[in-house]
């Protein structure tokens, strides 16, 4: 059976579970950080260990080794290590995967997520004060993406519902971005951005700074890899495009927000 | 009203659970608002902006939960924390709650049914191929609900399925009724002795709902994906699918649905048909019906009319009579249609359709009353719509092609687009009519209904001389209730027609006499 483990996964033994759910599980690292053993359905990561069909209620410890893995002291894979780099992108690059994206928040509806800065028609979804408030916030942070991105992200901090706030995964979309179109900037600015969104951006939650990390490491999930690969390369876009919305509920879909959103306002030509 | 609320620290939920829990909250009685958030300081700062934030919530961190409730009374904020921890304790033990045995591969899955004689693979395309192949190597028959399966690999699977007289239904099919089990997106249909093979999903299911509502019943209904009938597989299941059913005991009469076949394949059905001794009606969507009729066959106008033929083929009444019972009821929607365009303003026809067969058909039949119309699935390249999101003079639109389900359910499912699409056609004062289908069934939205008819009001609201016609493609017996969804249809201003054919005609009957 293939195991693929991720690449920023240190060899020890972990034993504090984090969180259990049906296609993974989350343990501890230290109070920031996660790994997480995950089915196919999630795909790798830098933090993530991949072993097909896993079944997550029955795992309770793992051990990881430079070739090898054991889970619960007892059942041993051998695994192989894999990376996950961020693509460097060309203007070209950008604006196909603009292009890609655009249709993904027109499609996206009856979601509380951040679709709506991109796409207007969304906002009377939220309805409830609650989400009013959401709203308005999301718009206030929104207003500062082009004359001060450091005070955007961190108003989006810890901004919105489910697991990992929208805005965890929208600061985590930024970070991306700015990992993307690393080859196209000349500003020595634009070096010390990215740490003062990573520093200002992580937070309390680990399954949101888990994101946010591997991004500011330039770094991504398999699932998002394989998405900016077939843009780049023309082929299989809708299907890789399918298999990145596919995961979670709103988080995709306010990653795509992030990164479209900076890519747009910064490379859009 | 009191504000208060509840931390839970150390438990994790997942974002989809977290949204039911708040979607339950606010329907519980007596509670008039509530918020379930993870402990952040901007989460914190809503909940303030929100009126939704207790005292408690002040010291509370980034990774705990915060449920905040507001409710009439303490009573019923009570009462609503009760419900709340059973839903919670369902959460955590949902995946431990049965301890029954759930297996992950064929092998585990013939463990516990030895005797399954078939094999429903919905699994990502790269995989499909191989698990079909073992289930043939099994002996089952397979129906391949997945696509993006090469061509190869389908003609791999069919050569094998025919090799081993094993049904290879798909890829790409959505749609089977076998030995009266509805299969997939399909409905609860009587069961009888017309058999029916199809190249198209939402075809098979329109054939199937109009043999029921005519009394009858399907023996079996064969799906084979809409490839097929290209030149490449060359219709092998096709044939296979029309031999079996030639040689079933319980099928005395046969209907093949299909868009039409390459005229390799058509050249193999029709040879076919003409040595089979029970009375075959076919449908050949947009295509010649010369050559099906010359070796013996009945070729049907519409997917409605290939029901009712078959039908009376089955009760052993005359076609004839039929046909020209048809004919007058055609008469009866012209005149319908003549009398709304009378008091209809706007000059155009906008179809959002959730079938991909219903919306070729409806364009067919509308080009004879209003010319082409453009699509996202044209009958014509250059009716090609630029955008897909905006609409140009009489536009149809097929809302289950790939364009639009990147990323969502299938609009047989979740009507989100078709309903924002629907006010925003309303609000262009140059819309007179709005075409739409309603699929019915297994696997289809459980309350079409409740989604729609609030949407259809608001657009009347918007343009109260708006003509919304719906055809329903379902039966009695499915799961939503054929009689309650057309009623609630009605009821709200629909005109509800009985079949896709009959509500295109009114559409196009309306906009061919709008003065």
């Amino acid at each position: 059976m293939e195991v693929i483990l991720g690449s920023e996964i240190l060899e020890g033994t972990y034993t504090q579970i984090h969180s259990c759910f049906r296609d993974v599980i989350n343990f501890s690292i230290n109070d920031d950080l996660l790994i997480s053993i995950a089915n196919e359905k999630i795909g790798g990561g830098p933090l993530n260990i991949v072993i097909q069909e896993c079944n997550t209620e029955e795992i309770k410890s793992v051990t990881v080794k430079s070739s090898e893995i054991v889970i619960n002291n007892s059942v041993s894979y051998q695994c192989y290590r894999k990376e996950w780099i961020l693509p460097k992108l060309s203007r070209i690059d950008i604006s196909k995967l603009l292009k890609t994206l655009e249709p993904v928040f027109l499609n996206n509806i009856e979601q509380l997520s951040l679709a709506f800065l991109i796409d207007e028609k969304q906002k009377p979804i939220f309805k409830s004060t609650l989400e009013r408030a959401f709203l308005e916030k999301a718009i206030h942070a929104f207003t500062f993406l082009g004359e001060d991105i450091r005070k955007c992200c961190r108003l989006f901090k810890g901004l919105g519902f489910g697991l990992t706030p929208s805005g965890d995964d929208f600061n985590a979309g930024v970070l991306t971005a700015l990992g993307l179109t690393t080859l196209l900037r000349t500003k020595n600015e634009d070096f010390s951005l990215k740490k003062d969104i990573f520093v200002s951006t992580m937070g309390k939650n680990p399954v949101s700074n888990n994101t946010i990390y591997i991004a500011y490491k330039g770094m991504c999930s398999e699932k998002l890899f394989r998405l900016l690969n077939a843009v780049k390369e023309n082929h299989r876009i809708e299907i890789e495009l399918n298999n990145f919305l596919n995961i979670g509920h709103t988080s995709p879909i306010d990653f795509l927000t992030g990164l479209y959103a900076y890519l747009k306002r910064y490379y859009d030509n | 009203m009191i504000i208060k609320g509840i931390i839970k620290t150390g438990e994790y939920y997942d974002s989809v659970s977290l949204m039911l829990i708040a979607k339950e909250l606010n329907s519980f009685d007596g509670i008039a608002d509530s918020g379930v958030v993870m402990g952040t300081v901007e989460n914190k700062s809503i909940l303030v902006s929100g009126g939704l934030f207790p005292q408690e919530f002040e010291n509370a961190g980034d990774a705990d939960l915060l449920i905040a409730i507001k409710a009439e009374n303490n009573d019923a904020y009570e009462k609503a924390i009760a419900k709340l921890d059973d839903l919670f304790k369902k959460l955590r033990n949902k995946s431990s709650e049965s301890s029954d045995f759930v297996p992950k591969s064929l092998e585990g899955a013939l463990g516990q049914i030895p005797d399954a004689n078939l094999s429903l693979i919905s699994v990502a395309g790269k995989y499909a191929a191989s698990e079909a192949r073992k289930a043939l190597e099994k002996g089952l028959h397979v129906m391949l609900f997945s696509d993006n399966v090469s061509i190869d690999d389908e003609l791999e699977l069919k050569k094998i399925g025919k090799e081993k007289k094993l049904l290879v239904m798909g890829p790409d099919c959505g749609t089977a009724i076998i030995n009266g089990v509805p299969l997939a997106f399909a409905n609860v249909v009587s069961r009888g002795d017309i058999g029916i093979v199809a190249a198209s999903g939402t075809g098979l299911q329109e054939v199937s709902c109009i043999i029921d509502k005519n009394n009858c019943g399907v023996s079996q209904a064969i799906g084979t994906g809409g490839r097929d009938v290209k030149k490449d597989i060359g219709g092998i299941m096709f044939l296979e699918a029309m031999n079996a059913l030639e040689n079933d005991p319980g099928t005395k009469v046969i209907v093949l649905v299909s868009k039409p076949p390459h005229p390799e394949v058509l050249d193999k059905i029709t040879s076919l048909i003409k040595d089979f001794s029970k009375p075959v009606v076919a449908i050949l969507i947009g295509g010649n019906s010369e050559q099906i009729e010359k070796n013996g066959a009945i070729a049907a106008k519409n997917l409605s009319e290939a029901g009712e033929i078959a039908a009376a083929l089955s009760k052993k009444i005359s076609v004839e009579s039929v046909t020209e019972a048809i004919k007058n009821k055609n008469i009866e929607i012209e005149k319908l249609g003549i009398k709304l365009a009378g008091n209809s303003k706007g000059k155009y026809l906008r179809g959002l359709y959730s079938g991909g067969t219903l919306c070729d058909e409806s364009q067919l039949i509308l080009k004879p009353l209003i010319g082409n119309t453009y699509s996202n699935t044209p009958l014509s390249p250059e009716f090609q719509l630029k955008d897909l999101f905006k609409s140009e003079e009489n536009t149809i639109i097929d809302l289950g092609d790939d364009d639009f389900t990147v990323g969502r359910p299938h609009p047989m499912i979740d009507f989100s687009l078709r309903k924002k699409r629907m006010i925003e056609e309303a609000q262009n004062k140059e819309v007179a009519v709005i075409l739409l289908d309603i699929v019915l069934g297994f696997g289809s939205n459980l309350d079409p209904a409740g989604e729609i008819v609030p949407t259809i009001k608001e657009v009347l609201k918007i343009n109260s001389s708006l003509n919304i016609i719906c055809s329903i493609t379902g039966t009695k017996n499915d799961p939503q209730g054929y009689n309650a969804v057309k009623k609630s249809l009605s009821d709200s201003g629909a005109i509800v027609m009985d079949s896709n054919a009959d509500a295109s005609l009114l559409a196009g009957t309306i906009i061919k006499n709008i003065k």
